[in-house]
């Protein structure tokens, strides 16, 4: 090999390193941003794994009316209100569908204290995503669950009779 | 036009011609022929001076330099084949058992071969010695240029010959060039082809051997003639070596000469030249040709060798002549010619060492060891890249594998409790995903994201208007009462509550609808009156209330002196700094 092929076979060898060169710079500048990328999305993959762990450990596991009457019924007895009829309804607006939920509560003779009724309502909201209060009715409590006509004005201990008490789930309306 | 500079150097001068044109069309556009001072001759850049006033705008492959065949050592050979790259390879070998008197070494050696009709090729070897060439070369290289074509005188006067129009050339002719240092005699075959060449050591410079040079200053004669010779000597080692005789007085031309020398100086010139002829002829074999004379046009020399040689004897014109009817020197003009690209006997005694080299080959060296370091610094850089890339690579897949078990931990929750649903695992496997591995753990993130999305919707309200809570509603309404009529003196009380959640509607907002009845009892002082419009004008002025409040009729309650009523409003049953009434 004469000086002039050493010189074009150096060149080449030179323009090839040269290639190589930037190919591995290019190569190292990937593996750097991906090193990056990586803690970033390492930080946000742990974080968003505790929140899920965290979240998911209160959410409710079921979404079927048995669930619900089942979560109405739980409510109801923690707030010492004895039996609950739970009636779902369905209705569909344009974008959201609601799941109404109407309850009534076992005549007896005591009513409830406001207080009750607001930790069951309270718990109710709470617990289940999605559910608001839209309807409610109270009136002092009677004997026999009848009123007796408008005696306004006069002393009574703090019960009251729900007349009218419904719920509400509403949801985004399934795209399918 | 194309210009070419051909320069003939001797020992005592130098020719040039300056061609304007092509090979086959061409001009003289400047020719003439300069004496050496016995001072140029020791200083390269003398020489080089007065030679760069010509070459000065010509570049290195227009210009053809010419040396003189004097002292060139020439001998014949005969070898079995005339392929000239065949013959390059062994000439020097062939010929060194014929220079045994020289290392082959301290010459460059070229050749060319003679049409003389034997079965075998002959080849007219030429030794050029080094050091003449490299003088030449550091003359040139003073003056500034780098001649590509280095040749003989010999071979330049082959190129001027070849120039003459007609090659229907018959039978042989014999070519005398008289030039300053040495004659050059040259046979060319019927075909025009080089058939014999010699160089005769005797040129015009001879008529002026016994005459002091022009610019030689009269120097007394000394006693010790010892002293003297000793440095004649010195002078002469001093001067450079460009061949020829050193010992013929410089700075003569042709026509001083002429009229410097006697008759009896030309009679013995033309003799000596006569004899030198007839051996070189007898030799040759080539008696009764007709020989043509070129170069210095002696007076008589014609007539007298063809007298003396009983042949045919007469001067030859090339035919071109220069700016104010000059006639140029026949070894520069075709110098010039072979500078243009006429036909040529192919010599170049630029080799070896003296090689020729364009442009890149200059540098050849410091290039290839620029292209060597480059190749190490590169190839070491990427050495050290790839190792860095590898180092983060491998970073990078433990804090994946990191974040893939976080995942994993998550879905073995899923996995063990009972009432957690499976579309709650999270997709941490993409080894089946045609992505690039760096790629996975966005995959893997954009999974976790989806499953919190999944979560939100399960949970959150965010994209849909969710109906007011009637126990937000109850909430801020008692709140309210409760301060309104924490600074009245008398009973109160509640009778009854109606909340009604509204959704949003053209005219109004979503809102909770709140009928409550309340009794009140006069204070201590008896007053009772406005304390319903107090009530209605306060709630009104809450911003968690829209539309007017409205009591239909405040009635007598069933105890005596209370007066109780049914309250109608409407309440935003959300954050208040969210929704301000307008």
């Amino acid at each position: 090999m004469n000086n002039r092929s050493t010189l074009y076979t150096l060149v080449g060898l030179a323009a090839a390193a040269l290639v190589g060169n930037m190919w591995a710079e290019s190569n190292l500048q990937k593996w750097d941003d991906a090193l990056l990328s990586h803690q970033r999305r390492y930080k946000a993959i742990w974080e968003e794994c505790d929140d899920l762990e965290m979240r998911r450990e209160k959410a409710p596991k079921g979404s079927d009316e048995q669930s619900f009457r089942l979560h109405f019924q739980t409510q109801a007895y923690t707030a010492q209100m004895g039996d609950i009829n739970v009636n779902v309804n369905s209705r569909t607006r344009s974008d959201v569908e609601d799941r109404i939920f109407k309850i009534e509560f076992a005549k007896g003779d005591k009513g409830f204290r406001r207080d009750q009724l607001r930790t069951f309502l309270f718990n109710a909201e709470l617990l289940y995503p999605r559910v608001r209060t839209t309807s409610l009715a109270i009136k002092p409590h009677s004997e026999g669950g009848r009123r007796r006509g408008t005696d306004t004005g006069t002393e009574r201990i703090d019960l009251w009779d729900v007349t009218k008490l419904e719920l509400r789930q509403r949801s985004p309306k399934a795209n399918n | 036009m194309a210009n070419s500079l051909g320069i003939h150097i001797y020992s005592h001068g130098f020719d040039y011609v300056v061609l304007e044109g092509t090979a086959k069309r061409y001009s003289v556009s400047s020719a003439g022929s300069v004496a050496f001072s016995s001072s140029d001759v020791e200083d390269v850049k003398s020489i080089a001076k007065r030679i760069a006033e010509i070459s000065k705008g010509f570049k290195g492959n227009q210009i053809c330099l010419t040396l003189s065949s004097a002292a060139v050592l020439n001998r014949e050979l005969g070898l079995p084949f005339s392929n000239r790259d065949k013959v390059a390879q062994v000439i020097k070998f062939e010929i060194e058992s014929e220079l045994y008197h020289l290392d082959i070494e301290d010459v460059i050696v070229d050749f060319f071969e003679l049409d003389d009709g034997r079965a075998t090729s002959t080849m007219s070897v030429n030794a050029l010695n080094k050091t003449r060439l490299q003088t030449a070369l550091d003359i040139c290289d003073a003056a500034s240029f780098d001649p590509p074509l280095i040749d003989l005188s010999i071979s330049s006067l082959y190129s001027a010959l070849k120039s003459l129009p007609g090659d229907d050339v018959n039978d042989q002719e014999a070519y005398l060039h008289i030039g300053a240092e040495c004659s050059q005699l040259i046979v060319l075959s019927p075909g025009g082809q080089m058939c014999a060449t010699r160089t005769i050591p005797q040129g015009w410079l001879e008529l002026v051997r016994g005459v002091k040079s022009p610019d030689q200053e009269p120097v007394e004669v000394e006693e010790n003639t010892d002293e003297s010779s000793e440095e004649e000597e010195a002078n002469e080692s001093s001067m450079l070596d460009l061949g020829g005789d050193s010992s013929i007085p410089y700075g003569f031309s042709f026509d001083e000469a002429l009229d410097l020398c006697s008759a009896a100086d030309r009679s013995v010139f033309t003799q000596s030249l006569e004899a030198e002829l007839r051996r070189v002829l007898t030799a040759l074999n080539f008696s009764g040709l007709p020989l043509y004379l070129l170069g210095a046009q002696l007076p008589g020399l014609a007539e007298d060798l063809s007298a003396g040689l009983s042949m045919q004897v007469s001067p030859l014109d090339l035919g071109v002549t220069g700016p104010n009817d000059t006639v140029p020197n026949a070894e520069a003009f075709g110098a010039a010619l072979r500078a243009v690209g006429a036909e040529a006997l192919e010599m170049n005694f630029r080799q070896e060492e003296f090689r020729y080299a364009r442009g890149i080959e200059r540098i050849e060296g410091p290039l290839t060891w620029a292209m060597v370091g480059l190749v190490f610094y590169f190839a070491f850089g990427m050495a050290i890249d790839v190792k860095l890339s590898q180092q983060k690579s491998a970073d990078a897949s433990v804090i994946y594998a990191r974040a893939r078990q976080k995942v994993q931990r998550l879905n073995e929750q899923v996995i063990n409790t009972d009432d957690y649903p499976d579309e709650w695992i999270i997709k941490n496997d993409f080894s089946a995903n045609d992505v690039p591995v760096e790629e996975y753990i966005h995959l893997l993130n954009r999974q976790v994201g989806k499953a919190k999305d999944q979560l939100d919707q399960l949970m959150g309200e965010a994209a849909i208007e969710m109906p007011q809570s009637c126990l937000e509603a109850w909430r801020l309404l008692m709140n309210h009462i409760e301060v309104e009529m924490a600074d009245y003196q008398g009973k109160w009380m509640i009778e009854s509550f109606e909340f009604t959640s509204f959704n949003k509607s053209a005219n109004e907002p979503a809102h909770v609808g709140v009928k409550f009845g309340i009794t009140i009892f006069p204070d201590s002082s008896g007053q009772l009156i406005g304390r319903f419009d107090r009530l209605q004008r306060n709630l009104e002025a809450q911003d968690f209330t829209t539309g007017q409040v409205r009591i239909p009729s405040t009635e007598p309650a069933s105890v005596p002196e209370a007066k109780t009523a049914t309250v109608e409003v409407d309440i935003l049953a959300v954050n208040p700094n969210l929704t301000k009434k307008p």
